[in-house]
């Protein structure tokens, strides 16, 4: 038997924006595997959608290439097609219809072809999945052109975000969810930076008075790592400014660099492997405009290069966590 | 239906944890107990309701029993928490085990024993090269240092504050960027201190020769001609720089003057394994290679090159722009003045006195002064008297 949540959790904004799209433009889509009610999808976010609107709420063939390639044609044709893969690991099989046509068609037509593709998917370990349903594979993307990577924190709302690209994105967009952040109650209150094209860069600060010591930057899930180590960081007097971008291509270089600028000591989180990653990207970034002001190297923290284990403890090891960040801050700072 | 997860009856009370619902999420809210408590309920009989993210759940007793909650409705609880128990009778008592705090970090942190001081007041004392545990200091809320107690004992306790640690960003971490003169043999030995030296970094080398010019010695690039020196020095592209010309006194001395008239400041370059003895004092642009001993008292000039294995003993006094060959031993007391050129492995008497300009060749065992511009060499193969004769 399914309620509608009381909370506002993560899972909880998606599903309700989903179902307000739904019902206000007739041209929103969702396809994808396994969508149909009561199953409602692997992860819920589409729970009751199909069951109200069966028209246009689609399960398809397990064929990442066609959900993606169908989902194309939809957004060039006019529509605001919503497609959603059950796990972000599998976006290797739709890389093609993502980098070579999705990201393509405005830029290579005269006529400025729009192309309002959302792909929704799920990434991020943490729940003993295992090497190919663990990873967090935007970083394949990085560097496309015109191929936008959203990826909401635990310090936005997923939904408004996911409203606000339907209704105005020009570019694909490959929207990423972290499978941990679905249960969570969402805080989206407090301080943001503009971010880019409306998808907003958040601040989170856990003093009051005074300065920060630190700078956090990360994106989407390392969000849930940060979060409990705040008050905990408060309690050791380390003042932590924590900035959490959703644009994660193209990257809001102009919040970065404000929040490093403020503390000049910066430490990228992600989840993604270390080598040739998101953190690499924006430390250059910044380290690029704010040279001389820095105290120390923009420090990284990222997942081991290796599989990510299914075994829990071997998982831990692997990714980052809330101790090795901690760890990682006090060295930064001493 | 869902059967929770039971542990085997302990003394015929089966406690009942929150079961996993889905895989998704670890946390649920307790919605209600369907019977009362003290209720006899049978196995498999609908006890509780349970929310998940996405659904309600109904929990079946896992055994006969009489139902205790041991959590109340509206409460969010954890995958695997106790939250009730079945007893065989009425009356028997229930202990729950222990469970983790409500609330509590689900991580351990990596910080220190709790309540002694913040890990910013140990942040700042390491800063300003203090142990933190070393310190008697009363914390103002009589239980743990915080970062206001720390600034407080500095200020009293007059603590300098370190210096802003230079940008690391001009790639030499705040060490001293260090400029040698001269790329030929004695530049290389500079070079080879300087790969032990933590505090310091060679960043290029200045030579006369063109040929030299845009080649690397020991990995530091070879900037130009000696004339050089002015111009990096407005760029602010070193700190320091020091001689490394081994043999020619003279022209080590107008270098440096020359050098030090345009405002170049110049440094000691010491090798590690050197030993500079209790008050012996070192004036700048001195290069003191391994094994070298500046012994107590002893006192030192500018712009020497003191070659391995050099011993100056105590109280003697050492000029400027000296060379010393390897194993040049001097006793105790011995005065040398400037520009003094020593070979390899002279030995001098103790209290002697050495004038400026002179030359010891090697093999010298010096047993009487020598005023200056003096050329001293020993008498090779001198043969004193042959048996037989």
């Amino acid at each position: 038997m399914l309620r509608p949540n009381i909370m506002t959790t993560y899972l909880a904004s998606l599903n309700t924006a989903l179902r307000n799209l739904l019902a206000t433009d007739d041209r929103v889509h969702l396809w994808g595997e396994d969508l149909l009610d009561p199953y409602g999808g692997a992860f819920k976010v589409t729970a009751g959608l199909q069951a109200a609107y069966p028209e246009r709420v689609r399960t398809t063939p397990i064929s990442e290439a066609a959900i993606v390639g169908l989902g194309n044609g939809m957004a060039l044709r006019g529509y605001r097609p919503i497609v959603e893969l059950m796990f972000g690991d599998f976006v290797t099989l739709a890389a093609d219809q993502l980098i070579n046509y999705a990201a393509k068609f405005g830029a290579m037509y005269h006529d400025g072809a729009s192309n309002p593709l959302i792909v929704r998917t799920p990434m991020g370990g943490g729940r003993g999945y295992g090497p190919t349903h663990s990873q967090s594979l935007e970083k394949l993307f990085f560097g496309i052109p015109h191929l936008r990577i959203i990826a909401p924190s635990l310090y936005h709302d997923p939904g408004a975000i996911l409203t606000h690209l339907v209704q105005t994105t020009r570019d694909p967009v490959l929207f990423v969810e972290h499978k941990l952040l679905y249960p969570k109650t969402i805080q989206p209150e407090g301080d943001s930076l503009p971010g880019l094209e409306g998808v907003p860069t958040r601040l989170i600060r856990n003093y009051k008075t005074g300065k920060p010591d630190v700078t956090l930057i990360a994106y989407g899930g390392a969000s849930l790592w940060i979060e409990p180590l705040l008050p905990r960081l408060a309690a050791e007097e380390i003042r932590v400014l924590a900035c959490f971008p959703a644009s994660v291509q193209p990257l809001p270089l102009d919040d970065l660099v404000q929040a490093a600028a403020e503390t000049g000591l910066v430490l990228i989180v992600e989840e993604g492997t270390r080598a040739h990653g998101w953190g690499a990207e924006a430390a250059a970034g910044i380290t690029e405009i704010l040279w001389g002001r820095l105290k120390a190297p923009v420090a990284r923290l990222a997942a081991a290069d290796t599989i990510i284990p299914s075994a829990k403890p071997l998982e831990t090891e692997v990714l980052p966590s809330p101790e090795r960040i901690e760890q990682a801050i006090y060295d930064l700072l001493s | 239906m869902l059967r929770p997860n039971t542990q085997p009856p302990d003394h015929m009370t089966t406690f009942i944890h929150a079961p996993l619902i889905n895989v998704n999420d670890d946390d649920m809210t307790l919605i209600e107990w369907t019977k009362p408590a003290g209720t006899r309920v049978r196995k498999g009989e609908v006890i509780a309701v349970i929310e998940t993210t996405k659904s309600t759940a109904d929990l079946e007793a896992g055994a006969d029993g009489f139902l205790t909650p041991l959590a109340e409705p509206g409460e969010t609880i954890r995958v695997g928490q106790v939250i009730g128990a079945l007893t065989e009778n009425l009356s028997d008592p229930v202990t729950p085990p222990p469970q983790p705090e409500k609330g509590a970090t689900h991580f351990q942190s990596a910080s220190h024993l709790p309540n002694r001081w913040t890990k910013k007041a140990e942040i700042l004392a390491k800063r300003h090269g203090l142990d933190i545990a070393a310190l008697e200091i009363s914390p103002a809320d009589g239980e743990t240092i915080g970062e206001g107690d720390l600034l407080g004992y500095l200020e009293s306790a007059r603590v300098t504050p370190p210096d802003e640690p230079r940008s690391p960003l001009d790639n030499t971490g705040g060490r001293e960027r260090v400029l040698i003169i001269g790329a030929g043999g004695a530049g290389v030995q500079i070079l080879d201190v300087l790969t032990r030296i933590p505090f310091q970094v060679a960043v290029g080398v200045l030579d006369d020769n063109p040929a030299l010019h845009g080649k690397t010695v020991l990995g530091a690039p070879v900037l130009g001609g000696i004339d050089q020196a002015a111009r990096l020095l407005a760029e602010e592209a070193f700190d320091a720089a020091i001689i490394s010309i081994g043999t020619r006194t003279a022209l080590r001395a107008e270098i440096f003057e020359r050098l030090r008239a345009a405002g170049v400041p110049f440094t000691n370059v010491i090798d590690p394994r050197a030993a500079i003895l209790t008050g012996a004092v070192l004036g700048v642009g001195n290069a003191v290679m391994p094994f070298v001993q500046i012994a107590a008292a002893a006192q030192v000039g500018d712009n020497n090159f003191f070659s391995a294995f050099v011993d100056i003993e105590h109280h003697n006094v050492v000029g400027s722009h000296c060379t010393f060959g390897p194993g040049v031993m001097t006793s105790g007391g011995v005065r040398i003045g400037s520009r003094v050129k020593f070979g390899a492995g002279v030995f001098v008497e103790p209290l002697l006195s050495i004038g400026d300009e002179c030359v010891v060749a090697s093999g010298v065992a010096l047993t009487r002064s020598v005023p200056a511009r003096s050329v001293v060499k020993a008498k090779a193969n001198f043969v004193v008297r042959t048996a037989g004769e």
